[in-house]
């Protein structure tokens, strides 16, 4: 299969790879994969107090195409609110990164993995309140 | 439209005895030839060249066996086949990723670390193989359940649904197999 420049850039020099500590309550974690083909992608958001992504890592094992998109992904969500962040799709990733019909999937995998860490940020970030407001 | 269990004449199993598939393959093959058909008007040869490649595609879908899965779940239960699928637990997943790291630690390791490590992973590949012989005797029940379900007129949704969770898991512990296979086996790499 010919992947197109940007495909094999960001496979040849993928960006953020990397890994943050899930339990930091700061840093919010998408576990996702594909079933198909058994490619699993996880991604990681760090939020600062502001609510914006501070930082993104991630580790993908897979084809080009997920590797690509995912380290578009985390380029993108650097800077962003986690509304914005929440906003990316699929579509988007395809077109910046030219990606065929057959490898559309996989840029489905890393939208899904940056709502499944955004949500992942989110729940940490209220259950402590909960427990807060149960024993008050 | 008609379906391929119709073009080859056979009941819409999923256990099928694929050498008498095999017969009926040849000899509908034979018969539907275009080339017989090529001094009987276009109409008819286009027909026949229609019905041959009905014929093939069926023969090519069930003969296989996750292929036969896939179709009937695609025959019976479109939208599940549309659904995402979250039904692949978790921990499952973060089983793939660890042993993906374990992997990936094989090429970083020094020299000394690596017989550890392949060791490690020959154990894990042992584990992940017995993973799959369960997951095929576990796919093998769904079969009879699905067929004796069709026979007796009952509800088979639940059924393709576990078969289509078990063949996924299977995908993902397939992946890692062949994975430690081409990373530090010298097996082939998978393409994809």
């Amino acid at each position: 299969m010919a992947y197109s420049d940007k495909v094999v850039d960001h496979y040849s020099n993928p960006r953020n790879v990397g890994s943050f500590d899930k339990n930091d309550p700061s840093v919010g974690t998408g576990l996702v994969g594909a079933p198909e083909c058994g490619d699993v992608m996880k991604l990681q958001i760090k939020v600062n107090e502001q609510g914006i992504v501070e930082d993104a890592k991630f580790k993908t094992y897979g084809c080009g195409s997920a590797i690509a998109s995912s380290s578009l992904a985390t380029e993108w969500l650097k800077g962003k609110t986690l509304d914005e962040a929440y906003n990316i799709k699929n579509t988007e990733i395809v077109a910046e990164l030219n990606l065929p019909p057959v490898k559309i999937h996989c840029s489905v995998l890393a939208e899904d993995a940056i709502k499944m860490a955004i949500e992942d940020y989110k729940k940490k970030k209220d259950v402590p309140a909960e427990k807060e407001a149960v024993t008050a | 439209m008609i379906n391929y269990f119709q073009v080859l004449g056979i009941p819409k199993k999923l256990s099928i005895d694929t050498t008498g598939l095999e017969k009926i393959y040849h000899d509908l093959s034979k018969k539907n030839h275009p080339d017989f058909f090529l001094n009987q008007g276009e109409d008819k040869y286009l027909d026949a060249l229609e019905t041959s490649s009905q014929i093939n595609q069926g023969y090519k879908t069930l003969k296989d066996p996750l292929a036969r899965i896939n179709y009937i779940l695609a025959l019976d239960a479109p939208q599940l086949l549309a659904e995402k699928d979250n039904s692949v637990a978790p921990d499952l997943l973060m089983k793939v990723m660890e042993i993906q790291e374990t992997i990936e630690s094989y090429h970083d390791a020094e020299e000394k670390e690596k017989e550890a490590i392949v060791n490690e992973l020959a154990e894990i590949k042992e584990d992940l193989n017995e993973d799959v012989n369960n997951i095929l005797n576990d796919i093998n029940e769904m079969f009879k359940k699905y067929d004796e379900a069709v026979e007796k007129n009952e509800d088979t949704i639940e059924t393709l649904m576990k078969m289509k969770t078990l063949l996924h898991k299977r995908n993902y512990i397939n992946t890692l197999i062949h994975t430690i296979d081409a990373e530090v086996f010298g097996g082939e790499k998978i393409k994809h």
